[in-house]
């Protein structure tokens, strides 16, 4: 008999069992990429900020795996190093939105009324703006620097959050579950942590891994117009800006960064979108 | 004339991956007699209809039997084959009022779609006429009505109009009406009966309403755990049942007598059809050990009246 | 001067909307329930029957009327404070309950926040849950591992837990087939002579409501069209619009 359930699994388990794996896959890949920037220090080979004027711009070789910058800095050194930088900025700022959009989106779809209306309408406001040009005005009115530049583009990603937050927490407030809540004399505060954000999380989190790729394209792009993180510290996207204007004499400068960037958004994007079906096949 | 059969279900057995959800169902339907199936929610009464209907998109097929309309052996025609007679041959009132309609076009264009899709022509008058006839309100502007500007009994009746257009031999109904107000499911079933009296119509007619089933059924048959346990004239099951399940089922109703209903612990087995001997036994109060290996089989015990087990016939 | 009945209902309405978009949901609805009594109410979808238990409840609160428990009125209060007097069990009972909890963990809910002390709360789960004849490791499980009627008969498990003066069933079988069906009534039926429970029985269905309530009410568009005992009702109605919902049961014989 179990031989033959094996058979049986339906289509559906056995994309499960698939998407399971990928997922699993995926997330060790996410977990490198991470301890790889965690132990960047331990992994370099020369110091990231050391200039050296004998060795400017040279070709990737066996002492620079991706050669040296127009400072004769080891950019293979400073691709590490930045990975730090852009991956722990890029994850913070996810989770400072996510937090603070999901409570405004939660508060506003359970109550509405006008703590609703006026919260949607400045969202609404956000929303109409560029992103980036809104981020690049907010950064160059507060200058330079990373943490400027975290909030520039904190400014408007909370509203996604806000926005999903609160159509959840509209469609659960209608469940009959919550009015047998509230038939148990709970106050508010309580349904709202005990019972609406348990089953909003999950959608609320794999809509979070989804957005990490775009928050690091942000990031980098911020740096790269020069209104992220100042340049001698190394980060991607200012390292980009960096090797551009030697692009035709030291080309890996800006495409070990680049590919970096590419490669990083695109495994988190994989895993977000990984996340995303398993979350959905599991809902059915 | 009573040896010929519109559809002839002969020991069907449908099974999804390698589980069996219908086992040896067999029953006929004479021209102009409503066939009701009745049974418990995941007794295999909806899986039956949509054998007839086609079951590729259910990812079931049908592994023994089969299904003879009209002298026809349709038990393994393709998509396309299927397509041409769903709907002239075979009409079929789902359960869902809303989805049998797109919400937001009007009825004429839909009724003419439908119709243009089987090569019929799409007459107005016709369809007045016939409103006419089934005593539908408005029936001048009737089809210029949108369906959500309608309740989901008038929606309900409007398919089934559309149905009887086409001019179908056989009419499948799965539970037509059972998300309906009791006031409109009396008049959705008055109007099956008039078309079958006007028209001649067989009616396969799913439900879990032994009440409906009582009203416009000429022969009943009741379905445990992908079986059929009991089938006969309407009359006969329903004043005199036998099997077990069916006397539970019946005491588990309201009567007019107004006695508290008698209900019955447990539920059916998922894997029901699978078993070899009688699948009631772990509801039932006369089983015995024998019970469990005694093979499956539906005898004529009364004339007219079928059943699989007569065990404790009469009691209360 | 006789005791006050349990639950009054006077002249209580319902609109929503304002203005021109005012809808008036229920009219001009009297109720007097006393204690240990069950009121079927009957109607067909749309009728406003779900509404009328949301505001006794609290749920929503009213639009005009007033609402009297044991004789002391208490229109305008909240869930919480009603909420010892009165439980509410609903149609979809797995939707009633919190899909990330197991039935345990939400009856704890009802019981912390009702009761004075959780000491014997398990056993008084427990208790109940074999009250209404399921096995009590059933507790243990989440709502969607349960069977329809399983769940159901939980639900009613939790609304008794903390022992309120009355339930409000909202159409509590009509998702059910008819032997799970029957069951219910059965367990409510055995509570009903072991606790002299008080019920208000909203329905469509009224073969049912006529074999196990005292009264039963009529209603249509809002309004409650007749009120009397299943004899009245069943065997000579007079108002036309149940005599036509009386003409629609389909009985089996």
């Amino acid at each position: 008999m179990s031989k033959k359930e094996t058979k049986t699994l339906s289509r559906r388990e056995l994309k499960k069992r698939q998407l399971q794996r990928k997922t699993l896959i995926l997330t060790a890949i996410v977990a490198v990429l991470l301890l790889i920037s965690l132990c960047a220090p331990m992994l370099m080979t020369h110091d990231p900020y050391a200039t050296d004027p004998l060795a400017m711009k040279q070709a990737p070789s066996a002492a620079h795996f991706f050669g040296t910058d127009y400072l004769g800095r080891d950019v293979f050194s400073r691709v590490l190093l930045g990975a730090r930088t852009s991956i722990f900025a890029t994850l913070l700022l996810v989770v400072i939105s996510f937090v603070i959009g999901s409570v405004i989106g939660i508060i506003c779809g359970y109550y509405g009324g006008w703590v609703d209306n006026i919260l949607m309408r400045i969202t609404d406001i956000l929303l109409s703006l560029p992103q980036l040009v809104l981020a690049i005005a907010v950064a160059g009115i507060m200058g330079g620097g990373l943490r400027n530049a975290l909030i520039a583009i904190g400014v408007t990603s909370w509203t996604s959050y806000a926005r999903l937050a609160r159509s959840h927490a509209m469609r659960i407030r209608r469940l009959p579950y919550i009015n047998s809540v509230r038939m148990t004399g709970c106050g508010d505060i309580h349904i709202l942590w005990k019972h609406v954000f348990p089953n909003l999380i999950g959608s609320m989190l794999v809509n979070a891994t989804l957005e990490i790729g775009t928050t690091m394209l942000s990031i980098a792009g911020l740096s790269f117009l020069g209104l992220g993180v100042v340049p001698p510290e190394a980060e991607w996207g200012s390292m980009v800006s960096e090797g551009r204007a030697y692009l035709q004499l030291a080309p890996w400068t800006v495409f070990a960064p680049a590919l970096a960037i590419m490669i990083s958004v695109m495994i988190f994007n994989y895993f977000g979108e990984s996340v995303c079906d398993l979350a959905n096949i599991n809902e059915v | 004339m009573d040896d010929k059969y519109l559809l002839e279900i002969n020991n069907l057995t449908v099974t999804y991956g390698q589980f069996k959800i219908i086992t040896e169902v067999s029953f006929k339907v004479r021209p102009g007699e409503i066939v009701c199936i009745a049974g418990e929610s995941g007794c295999g009464k909806s899986t039956l209809i949509k054998s007839v209907l086609g079951l590729k998109q259910l990812g079931a097929q049908i592994t023994e039997g089969s299904v003879i309309l009209d002298g026809r052996d349709i038990t393994r025609l393709g998509v396309e084959e299927r397509r041409q007679i769903l709907g002239t041959q075979i009409g079929y009132v789902p359960q869902n009022t809303r989805g049998s309609f797109n919400n937001i076009r009007k009825y004429d264009v839909q009724y003419k779609e439908t119709m243009n899709a089987h090569n019929l022509p799409f007459i107005r008058e016709d369809a007045i006429k016939l409103f006419k006839r089934l005593n539908f309100p408005d029936t001048e502007r009737l089809l210029s009505y949108e369906p959500w500007e309608m309740s989901g009994g008038m929606n309900q009746r409007m398919a089934i109009a559309l149905a009887v257009l086409q001019g179908p031999k056989l009419m499948l109904a799965d539970e037509a009406t059972s998300v309906l107000d009791v006031t409109s499911q009396k008049e959705v079933i008055e109007e099956l009966a008039q078309l079958r009296d006007e028209l001649g119509w067989s009616i396969l007619f799913i439900t879990h309403n032994l009440g409906v089933a009582s009203h416009i059924a000429d022969r009943l048959g009741v379905m445990y755990a992908g079986r059929m346990v009991e089938y006969g004239d309407i009359r006969k099951v329903l004043d005199d049942p036998i099997h077990p399940y069916t006397r539970n089922l019946l005491a588990a109703i309201p009567g007019k007598d107004r006695k508290m209903p008698v209900g019955l612990e447990g539920r059916p087995p998922l894997d029901g059809a699978e078993w070899e001997g009688c699948n009631f036994v772990p509801r039932c109060k006369y089983a015995c050990e024998e019970c469990k290996h005694k093979k499956y089989s539906l005898n004529e015990i009364v004339p007219g009246h079928w059943v699989s087990c007569a065990e404790g016939r009469g009691e209360k | 001067m006789s005791e006050a009945p349990l639950l009054e209902v006077r002249n209580v309405a319902k609109a929503y909307g304002r203005g021109k978009r005012r809808h008036e949901v229920l009219k001009n609805i009297n109720i007097t329930l006393n204690e240990g009594e069950v009121l079927g109410i009957i109607g067909e979808s749309g009728c406003g029957k779900s509404v009328l238990l949301n505001l006794i409840s609290c749920l929503e609160p009213v639009s005009g009327g007033q609402l009297f428990f044991k004789g002391q009125e208490y229109t305008g209060k909240k869930p919480k404070d009603v909420c010892r007097w009165f439980q509410v069990i609903f149609q979809d009972s797995e939707a009633a309950f919190d899909p990330k909890m197991t039935i345990r963990e939400s009856m704890h809910e009802n019981l912390k926040l009702l009761a004075e002390g959780t000491k014997n709360a398990n056993q008084r789960i427990e208790d109940m849950v074999s009250m209404m004849g399921l096995a009590t490791e059933l507790a243990d499980r989440y709502p969607r591992q349960l069977s329809g009627g399983q769940v159901q008969r939980m639900a009613i498990a939790r609304g008794l837990v903390t022992e309120p003066n009355m339930i409000l069933c909202d159409e509590i079988t009509s998702a059910l087939d008819v032997s799970a069906q029957a069951m219910i009534l059965q367990y409510l039926y055995e509570l009903r002579k072991k606790r002299g429970l008080t019920m208000m029985f909203v329905s469509h269905d009224m073969a049912l409501c006529a074999t196990f309530c005292d009264r039963m009410a009529i209603m249509k568009d809002g309004e409650i069209v007749e009120i009397g005992t299943p004899e009245q009702i069943m065997d000579h109605p007079q108002h036309e619009y149940t005599k036509l919902l009386l003409d629609a049961v389909l009985y089996t014989r």
